[in-house]
Formats: C-alpha cells, structure tokens, sequence
C-alpha cells in the first residue's frame, strides 16, 4: 500500500532520504515531461525539473498538504520557472532581432529548439501562444482539474476554459495546415 | 434560454475545451453533459470532432528520461536542507531535551550546572545600586526646602 504524501513530504522534512526518493520517483517524470513541453528544450526542462526537486528537499516544510495536493505544488514551482526561462529567451530573441547579421538564413527559433524528428503534434504544440499551451498541457497531459491548473496559472477556471477552447482550436487549424 | 437549451450549450462549452474523454470533464458535470448528450445529434457530432483532436494529442513523443534515483540521491548528498527558524529552533530543543532525559545521571548534571551557574552570575554580577539612606535623606531635605521656601514666603 502506497505511503501517504502528506506523511512522506513530513518525513522529507527531518532529512529522510528514503521518503524523498520515494516521492522524486514518483513525480520527476511529469515535471520534466511538462517542461519538456512548455519550454520544447530538453536540456533546459531537465535542469528545472531538477531544480524544482532541490525545491522539494529544501523547501518541503512551506508545503501544506491540506491546501492542495503535492503534484499542484510541483507543477506550480515547475511553471513559474518555466514562464522565468520564456521571458528570459524572449528579451534575447528580442535582442537578436536587432542584430540581424548575426542570424543566419532560414532558422527560427522554433526550428532550433524542435528538431525536425519530433511528432507534428509537438511542433504544433510549440506554435500555441504560452498561456494556452501551458493550459491544454496541464489539462491533457498532466491530468490536472480546471481547479489546480487555475490555482497554478494564478487564474480563473473560466480564463483556463477559454484558454482550453483557444488551444484546441488552434490545434486543429495547425494541423490542417500541415496536412 | 430555457434549462435545456442552457444545459446543451454548457455541454458544448466542456467538449469543446475539455474533449471527448468524460474523465477529463469537471467531476461535477459530466452527469448533465452526458445527459445533454444523449439528447442532441450536434452535441454528438461536436464530440466526435473533439476526439479527432484528442487522438492528435495523444499522438506526443515527449517523455521523460532522467533516472530519478539517481537525482534524488545526488540532491539529498550534495544540498543541504534550508529549515526555517522555528523548524532550527526546534530541532536544537528536541536534541537538548533528549540528551537531558537521557539516563539517570544527565538529569542530576543538568540540574546541578543550572544552580552553580546561577550562583557564580549571582556572586560575580550583583552589585548594590542605590543607597537608600541616602535617598531619604535627600527627600526629607527637598521637603525641608519646601517648607522653609513656604515660611519664607509667609514672611
């Protein structure tokens, strides 16, 4: 019988190695999957999922298990992360605008960070503007509820159904397109 | 817009974000939109537009590929815990307190060192601050003056 998370998280907290890797084991695939997703890098979304577990071992004492569940918590560090690494590449792509020569022919920034073998629907995801990839990856892939993906985006369930509504629609404009 | 009319354009509202899979709808929901389903040819049609694009999902070749092991072992060696002050505190204490009631004799030299210690501040920093003989007699002739300005003004 599986361990309550809210005992292992505890146990986390008194330095218990075994109740951490118990609990990395069970969560660092679907962090690094979702900033895998959202970031289309690998490299980068090992380092944060990495990064949000250091979180889980530092911090693990500001988790309150009768506020949300430990997957909302992780994903919520993972997100903020994520829009940091975002904002970061976007004032350096900004910055390479203005600099043309150093840009060569025909890439993109799209082109650089998916490479070419991965499934269509991937680069489509890539394509989705931030908020509405971020919602339909939250939503499809980590099984999140409209709830816990509003309590991470710091948002409405409303703005995250509109968002959803948005995603699929342009999803499926995206892939009419490749066709 | 009558009750079925609004329950059949929610029904539309939740497939067209949440897609055909009923476990993704919210929980509270999915008995009205079922309901509103087997009511309506365009919801159907709508559902089935949705699960063209849910099997073009599902279709994602991102997966994870760290040994999570291994990082977990490598974070718990390498990075320190960063415990608050109340959780430091804490800890400090319940070591204390466990070493203090350890065994029989701790008790007795726990004791013992809090007296000693309280006696030697006690001899070492006491000293006496005010002579009070001194303060009495300072009252009685602030008093004095008093009195004699008060004669002195009768004159």
């Amino acid at each position: 019988m599986p361990v309550d998370e809210g005992e292992l998280v505890a146990r986390v907290g008194q330095a218990d190695q075994h109740a951490y890797a118990e609990l990395v084991t069970r969560h660092l695939p679907a962090i690094e999957v979702y900033a895998k997703r959202i970031l289309g890098d690998d490299a980068l979304a090992q380092d944060i999922a990495q990064d949000v577990m250091v979180v889980l071992w530092q911090r693990s004492n500001d988790f309150n298990p009768a506020k949300a569940r430990l997957t909302t918590w992780l994903h919520r560090v993972a997100h903020n992360r994520c829009i940091d690494v975002l904002r970061k590449r976007q004032r350096e792509v900004s910055l390479e605008t203005n600099n043309t020569e150093k840009e060569p022919l025909g890439s993109d920034s799209t082109d650089r960070q998916y490479p070419r073998e991965r499934q269509p629907i991937d680069t489509v995801l890539a394509c989705l503007p931030e908020s509405q990839r971020t919602a339909l990856v939250l939503t499809y892939y980590q099984n999140l509820s409209n709830r816990e993906v509003a309590e991470i985006t710091n948002s409405s369930i409303r703005a995250v159904e509109s968002l959803l509504v948005r995603a699929r629609g342009n999803v499926k404009k995206q892939l009419e397109t490749l066709k | 817009m009558n009750r079925e009319e609004k329950s059949q354009r929610r029904a539309a509202a939740v497939l067209a974000a949440y897609g055909e899979n009923q476990s993704a709808w919210p929980p509270d929901e999915r008995a009205d939109v079922s309901e509103a389903l087997s009511q309506s040819a365009v919801l159907q049609q709508i559902r089935s537009n949705e699960a063209v694009v849910d099997r073009l999902l599902s279709q994602s070749s991102t997966v994870a590929s760290l040994d999570a092991e291994q990082v977990a072992r490598t974070i718990a060696q390498r990075i320190p815990q960063r415990l608050s002050f109340v959780a430091q505190v804490k800890g400090v204490l319940e070591v204390l307190g466990e070493w203090c009631v350890a065994g029989s004799w701790r008790p007795a030299l726990v004791g013992s060192t809090t007296v000693s210690l309280g006696l030697i501040l006690g001899a070492t920093l006491y000293v006496p601050t005010e002579d009070w003989s001194q303060a009495e007699q300072y009252s009685f002739s602030v008093v004095g003056d008093v009195a004699s300005d008060a004669v002195a003004e009768e004159f």
